[in-house]
């Protein structure tokens, strides 16, 4: 009896540590970029082990749809003749709306026709540059019908029916939906979570975050990346229950030819990286999808052009720009105490 | 006037004393290493073993308790198996730590103006204090790492305050006194064989060589190599005291198992590199316990010593240190049923009886 | 016969408060903390974890790709050596908070700061 007693006793260690109620992490891959998933206890469905093979495994579904479709490649469905009517199914459906949504408010900052300008830029590849302009012309003149003037109105490439199909406006259009795809598939993967029975959480994707629920210790906490030094950050969001933020920026992918940063967010009309000043910006939103439709249109844009069309729409956006003294930033109209940064704030006409 | 070494009878009690305190004080290091490690704050540790050398300063000064403490440190490494850096790191910011503040407690002690209370406060608070300092300068390099020091210092005060109670209740004054009488003696050498000089050589060789390998293999090997001797040789005590030493080795698996950064390898948190360094330890102990007794039967250990009090008093101790957990959780059930009885014999009195008796 | 050492004398109060208010001086006055260790994931499985304070060291881990070289110690981590056709991680740089995260897609490959901070400073997350 005592020498197994001695032994229980110390084997009791063993048990206490083994007990913890910290959050559980899964990092995985899907639809070409880094997911990782957070969920907080306590859960109350499947375990949190289950609850994240859901994760993956909707993450993947999501994945398999968004290239059956292939938007981001040559051989995308959608690439079809002017005139078409195709059944995209009502997840499709339910994002091409948005980008639409998204083209019509922003006026024109973001289009959805940009997939054969960006292979032509290369940006984020080796084979970064500057393209000669009557190749930009050549594209613009393709994917537009004309070359445009910054204040002409853009025609949309497709037109959302109901039933959930869509009719093509133009000829042979590869669709680069930038990324609304994944704020879409973060949303779902919320609601996956949600169900799951784990409704605290926090998901990351393709630069997309959602936190949702209230952890037990306290709001959540997303920080602004600085977007010239970044493994720190200028500020941090508090939410106190569910939202979603994402963060667009030059030095995600670029390449730098002769002093300048050419980046990966292009201003359609003029068929260049927009360089209107601003090197990243910061979106809180009800949710992801509305994120990713409006992150990079407001990065375009701008400050001056957008701070009321963010106030309008319910979302919340900081912008950073560069200066040669460092940097300095605006924001939009309705953050309250839910933004503390520490950059200066731009002079007034920017 | 406080008690000193001088006060005391002989040398022979001498060294019993510091036998019977560096027992003491590895015996509680030791023990204290058995509780599992908080994750990312690894010095939350009560330091028990300073219930003993806090004492030992007050009553026998400074350099007496500099002696102490790195001796100890030796049998920790020896039955702990800490990295050669953590050694040396503990060595030195201790030392340094009563070097500096040893005279001054003394003295507040002696003439009361601190209790032992404060006195366990501030040795506690220049240790860690000197032990971060030094980590975060050698092995860091950056000085964020200092962000430690709030929650290490407010630490320093609960543990002070713990080992100033333990010394308090275990070390009364004049306790010294009573312990010499229970301390181990000097175990009495046999006559030594002529061909010792042979068998000394080989045995110290086989004793010394796995400290200076990493790797699992070759010390494995001499392990195995020292355990067939003796299972050829039917010196079955000799494989006994391996299985009495089982809770070094349990030890040595969770400080090495559980903790060491690498690459994982597929089950409970376990990484090559600390199964590797969990193999190397324990072979190293096997392989101590195992060619040190047959080295300690043969060679007349006090003679060569005689220079240093602290060599002969690590080496009455060291053969005693495998039976120090069944002695100490024996001579704690007696404690704690007579618990009751004001007159009895202390825990250290106790324990110390048990292993000179093993 | 002296009756000293006793358990506790007047000065010891003193000595507890100077030590308290180190304590809080330092705690108060420190930065948010980075993290302390640094853990590499392939395809979700935790594949290797080092501590970060400590000497700069190099580790190779088996990406989806290949081998995949990764520099960690003195507080921070970063991506000396990847397979993959681009090398943005290589080029993005080191991290040290909590939280922080390099990421090299084709090699399904993700380094993570991990630990908790003890002054609540910490994100998290950062898009």
């Amino acid at each position: 009896m005592r020498p197994a007693f001695r032994l229980a006793l110390l084997a009791l260690p063993l048990f206490l540590t083994s007990c913890n109620s910290k959050p559980v992490t899964r990092y995985w891959t899907a639809m070409d970029c880094n997911f990782d998933a957070t969920v907080h206890g306590p859960g109350e469905g499947v375990s949190a082990a289950k609850a994240l093979d859901l994760e993956v495994a909707e993450s993947h579904r999501l994945d398999h749809l968004f290239t059956d479709y292939d938007a981001s490649s040559p051989l995308s469905i959608l690439r079809g003749r002017k005139g078409d009517t195709v059944v995209v199914g009502p997840e499709i459906a339910l994002v091409l709306r948005k980008v639409l949504v998204s083209m019509r408010i922003s006026h024109n900052a973001f289009d959805p026709g940009m997939h054969d300008l960006k292979q032509l830029w290369g940006v984020g590849t080796e084979k970064g540059h500057v393209p000669p302009q009557d190749s930009i012309d050549l594209f613009l003149k393709r994917r537009f019908g004309f070359l445009p003037k910054p204040d002409d109105t853009l025609p949309v490439p497709f037109r959302v029916l109901p039933d959930d199909r869509v009719l093509l406006l133009t000829d042979s259009l590869p669709i680069d939906l930038g990324g609304i795809a994944k704020g879409y598939s973060v949303d779902r993967l919320s609601r996956v979570l949600d169900s799951a029975g784990w409704p605290r959480h926090l998901i990351q994707g393709g630069g997309e975050i959602i936190a949702a629920g209230r952890k037990r210790s306290g709001p959540w906490h997303i920080g602004i990346k600085n977007p010239r030094r970044n493994d720190t950050i200028v500020g941090i969001i508090r939410c106190d229950s569910t939202c979603a933020v994402s963060t667009s920026g030059d030095y995600e992918r670029y390449f730098i030819q002769d002093g300048i940063r050419y980046h990966h967010i292009f201003d359609p009309p003029t068929g260049h990286p927009a360089l209107g000043g601003t090197i990243s910006v910061t979106v809180l939103c009800p949710t992801s999808l509305d994120c990713d439709a409006f992150t990079k249109p407001l990065f375009v844009m701008g400050p001056a052009r957008s701070r009321h069309l963010a106030d309008s729409l319910g979302l919340q956006a900081y912008w950073i720009r560069e200066t040669p003294d460092g940097m300095c930033s605006r924001q939009s109209l309705g953050w309250g105490d839910r933004l503390q940064a520490s950059l200066p704030t731009c002079p007034v006409d920017w | 006037m406080e008690a000193g070494m001088a006060s005391t009878p002989s040398p022979e009690s001498q060294d019993r004393i510091r036998a019977g305190a560096l027992l003491l004080a590895s015996g509680l290091q030791i023990a204290e290493s058995l509780v599992p490690r908080v994750p990312l704050f690894p010095w939350l540790r009560l330091g028990l073993s300073w219930a003993v050398i806090l004492p030992f300063l007050s009553a026998f000064g400074t350099l007496p308790a500099v002696g102490l403490f790195l001796s100890r440190n030796i049998l920790a490494v020896a039955f702990g198996g800490q990295p050669p850096t953590t050694f040396l790191i503990s060595s030195a910011s201790g030392a340094a730590a009563i070097l500096l503040l040893g005279g001054p407690i003394r003295t507040g002690l002696a003439r009361g103006w601190i209790g032992w209370i404060g006195a366990g406060i501030l040795q506690a608070t220049a240790f860690n204090m000197l032990q971060l300092f030094l980590v975060t300068w050698l092995l860091v390099g950056h000085g964020g790492y200092l962000f430690q020091m709030g929650p290490i210092l407010a630490w320093s005060i609960v543990s002070g305050a713990v080992v100033a109670w333990m010394a308090s209740r275990w070390f009364p004054p004049e306790a010294w006194v009573k312990l010499t009488a229970s301390c181990p003696q000097a175990a009495q050498v046999g006559i030594v064989p002529t061909a010792w000089r042979l068998e000394a050589v080989l045995w110290t060789a086989v004793c010394l060589a796995p400290a200076f390998l990493d790797g699992a293999e070759p010390v494995l090997s001499i392990l195995g190599g020292c355990a067939v001797f003796a299972m050829v040789g039917k010196r079955f005590g000799d494989l006994e005291l391996l299985l009495q030493a089982w809770p070094y080795f349990f030890f040595l698996a969770w400080f090495h198992l559980l903790d060491t950064p690498g690459h994982l390898m597929g089950f409970g948190g376990v990484t090559r590199e600390g199964m590797n360094s969990f193999l190397v330890h324990a072979g190293r102990l096997g392989v101590f316990l195992l060619a040190g007794r047959n080295l300690f039967r043969i060679l007349p250990w006090n003679s060569f010593l005689s220079k240093s009090p602290w060599a002969r008093a690590v080496s009455i101790a060291l053969p005693l240190l495998p039976g120090l957990f069944q002695a100490s959780t024996a001579a704690a059930r007696e404690s704690w049923n007579s618990r009751r009885d004001p007159g009895s014999p202390s825990y250290p009195e106790r324990l110390l009886s048990r292993l000179g008796e093993g | 016969m002296r009756t000293f050492p006793r358990l506790a004398a007047p000065a010891d109060v003193l000595v507890l408060m100077a030590v308290l208010a180190a304590a809080g001086w330092s705690w108060f006055s420190s930065p948010g903390s980075d993290g302390s260790k640094a853990a590499v994931y392939v395809d979700g499985k935790r594949m290797a974890w080092w501590n970060l304070e400590g000497p700069l060291a190099l580790d190779t881990v088996e990406g989806a790709l290949g081998p995949v070289v990764v520099e960690h110690g003195r507080g921070s981590a970063r991506i000396l050596w990847a397979p993959c056709p681009h090398h943005l991680c290589m080029k993005a740089g080191s991290i040290h908070r909590t939280g922080a995260e390099l990421a090299c897609v084709p090699s399904h490959l993700v380094v993570v700061v991990e630990g908790t901070d003890g002054s609540g400073n910490g994100v998290d997350a950062v898009p």
